[in-house]
């Protein structure tokens, strides 16, 4: 088992932050933790990795308890970028955790091509911007080649090619066996990278694939759009007029061609037909509507 | 060792700790250019301690004529005027001839006037320094003239070994534990407060090699303070003052008797005593921060404890046994220069145990350490 987390209980004095938290993860996969602020992301991953007590429950992580610190020879945490010395160079950093790691020299090297950032690993760390701190935090992560990488909000604060090479990096460390666990607040770049999320709600795990959610929503749009509503109306096939005066329509309630056909009989022209898939930040906003609207 | 090297690393290429460093240096080159300002105002001392000497004796020649002039034939007042007269002639001798450079006629002379003061002390005269003081200058006084090494002034001197020593003092006075709490002071909290902690606590590391290593670096951060302070200390009195001497005798008053020891042990003596005391002082620092894990309460709680323990020894000195007590060396120097019974290493095997005793409570509590919650 790659993570395993059984009845999963924590307390900030009065607090209760965890509420039975249950996740098991068998094979290597991308797998997104996904919350509104303030829902325990953090707070798992740190339970996670031993970083905070918790008053109840089991954790293991590749099959030894996460006290176990021969558990992080396999394991890697990309945290927030305050664990950065700004007195050391990026050099020093990785010489660190490739001598605690009992790894060869020459992974430095390798890891910063990969990464891009060997130009600058020789500077002292304060004086790199947020995306060089994030390369470097990446660097560290993948040093020891883990079969489990947890990240804490590995995309906050990047560019836009930043955010590529992180993903892109992500993909291929995925393709090598590697599980990833993120929390990220960037719903698009996880509809990148992984359709396997866990929403995170006042404590509480709620996991949804999101191929579950693959029903076809289409966005039709026609050439006459009060007459089309008159149309569907007579059919009784379920749709909604957008404020475009455009069709949306589920195809898991009927099929699409019914509609098409409907709209065709009553003389209406087709101008567009458009596949909107369900992705995270969608499905977010469901499930968190009511955060949405306060 | 790789922990270790990264904690050194981390608190020798602070710029915290570099700007330490270059502070200390700086202060002890100014000490040092004080001193040298002050060469004149030595000599100037010196003369002023004759005058101050001949005004006594002059008062005490008045005091014992009009003495005589209400009674003529006190015997004892005719003792005293003649005593009197043998300590002003030499001093006026003295005070005329003076140069700074024949130290050696000047102590032969003063040794004559204080030997003259001590009987003159016996006849029932009066002066404003005690028979224990006169005899320990009279002891002093030959001591110099017996290594044939020139005495130097307490405050102001620019030869090597007293400048040492003058480094050393401030060093024990103080000085030393100052350096360890700036240094040291946030070794632990830094990494809590900034949560790097957190880059430690996720990797293959034993938390107990952790603060050892901890340990470790502070102790090479303090003897690095304590060389850049000595080296620097050295280098500008070896060029621009004197060679001096480190058989420079410095009066120890010993089971009540004086005797002379020599300046250079005095000095390695006085760095054991606030090495071994920084040492108890890091130790502290480590077990408060994994309790408080906050800077300022650490230090707040580090110098209450340091100054309950000058307190009551201040207090109790007479009470608590030397060996007993870990705080005796706290900002004193007193057991290396008065050894009344006791030898100026006897309060080090408590306060080196006290220190590992705080490691191993330290220990114990870093193995439950994570992160503040």
């Amino acid at each position: 088992m790659i993570i395993q987390v059984e009845n999963l209980h924590k307390h900030y004095k009065k607090q209760h932050v965890l509420r039975g938290i249950n996740m098991t993860v068998g094979e290597p996969q991308i797998i997104a933790l996904v919350g509104p602020n303030g829902s325990g992301k953090t707070t798992l991953l740190n339970c996670m990795t031993n970083l905070l007590p918790f008053q109840e429950g089991k954790i293991e992580l590749l099959g030894k308890k996460n006290t176990d610190i021969s558990v992080f020879k396999d394991v890697s945490y990309l945290q927030d970028n305050r664990i950065l010395y700004g007195d050391l160079t990026g050099y020093d950093h990785l010489k660190f955790v490739c001598s605690i790691q009992q790894l060869p020299a020459d992974r430095i090297r390798q890891v910063t091509d990969r990464v891009g950032m060997t130009a600058y690993m020789k500077k002292r760390v304060r004086n790199y911007s947020l995306g060089m701190k994030q390369h470097l935090l990446l660097a560290m992560a993948i040093l020891n080649e883990p079969k489990l990488l947890l990240l804490d909000e590995p995309l906050n604060g990047l560019d836009p090619s930043s955010a590529i090479t992180m993903r892109n990096i992500l993909l291929e460390l995925h393709g090598e066996g590697t599980t990833i666990f993120l929390s990220s607040h960037n719903l698009d770049e996880i509809d990148r990278l992984t359709d396997t999320i866990y929403f995170m709600k006042d404590g509480e795990l709620l996991k949804e694939s999101l191929h579950d959610f693959s029903r076809n929503e289409y966005v039709i749009t026609v050439d006459e759009s009060d007459r089309a509503a008159a149309v569907l109306t007579q059919t009784g096939l379920p749709y909604t007029a957008n404020e475009d005066g455009q069709i949306e329509f589920l195809e898991t309630e009927a099929p699409l061609q019914d509609l098409l056909d409907q709209l065709k009989a009553g003389g209406l022209t087709i101008l567009r037909i458009d596949n909107r898939k369900i992705g995270a930040e969608r499905r977010y906003q469901e499930l968190f509507a009511e955060e949405n609207v306060r | 060792m790789t922990l270790f090297r990264f904690e050194l690393k981390k608190l020798l290429f602070s710029k915290k700790t570099l700007a330490v460093l270059a502070v200390l240096a700086a202060f002890v080159i100014l000490l040092f250019v004080r001193n040298l300002t002050f060469q004149t105002q030595v000599e100037k001392a010196e003369r002023q301690a004759i005058d101050a000497q001949v005004r006594t004796s002059q008062a005490n020649g008045r005091a014992h004529i009009l003495l005589l002039e209400k009674d003529p034939d006190d015997e004892k007042q005719k003792e005293l005027q003649t005593v009197n007269l043998e300590i002003r002639d030499p001093l006026y001798d003295l005070a005329a001839n003076f140069s700074h450079e024949d130290w050696k006629h000047n102590l032969e002379v003063q040794n004559g006037i204080l030997e003259t003061t001590l009987t003159y002390k016996e006849l029932g005269g009066e002066s404003p320094l005690s028979v224990k003081e006169i005899e320990r200058t009279i002891a002093q006084n030959n001591e110099f003239l017996k290594r044939g090494i020139r005495p130097e002034h307490s405050a102001y001197s620019i030869a090597v070994p007293n400048f040492l020593q003058q480094i050393v003092s401030l060093w024990m006075y103080g000085g030393g534990l100052l350096l360890v709490l700036l240094l040291a002071g946030d070794t632990l909290t830094s990494e809590y407060e900034s949560q790097s902690v957190n880059l430690l606590f996720t990797q293959p590391i034993r938390k107990a090699q952790w603060l050892l290593s901890k340990l470790g670096a502070a102790c090479v951060a303090y003897v690095l303070a304590l060389f850049v302070a000595l080296i620097t200390a050295a280098a500008v009195s070896s060029l621009f003052g004197d060679k001096g001497s480190f058989r420079y005798p410095v009066l120890i008053e010993k089971d009540g008797s004086p005797a002379f020891g020599n300046l250079g042990v005095q000095l390695i003596e006085g760095i054991i005593i606030t090495s071994v005391l920084a040492l108890l002082v890091i130790s502290l620092i480590l077990l408060y921060s994994l309790y408080a894990k906050k800077t300022l309460p650490v230090l707040a709680a580090v110098l209450g404890t340091l100054g309950a323990g000058y307190g009551i020894t201040k207090l109790f000195d007479t009470s608590i046994p030397s060996w007993l007590n870990p705080f005796l060396n706290l900002f004193s120097s007193d057991l290396l220069h008065l050894q009344n019974g006791r030898t100026w290493y006897e309060a080090l095997p408590i306060t080196l145990v006290a220190a590992i005793v705080l490691v191993i409570a330290a220990i114990r509590e870093v193995r439950k350490s994570r992160l503040a919650d």
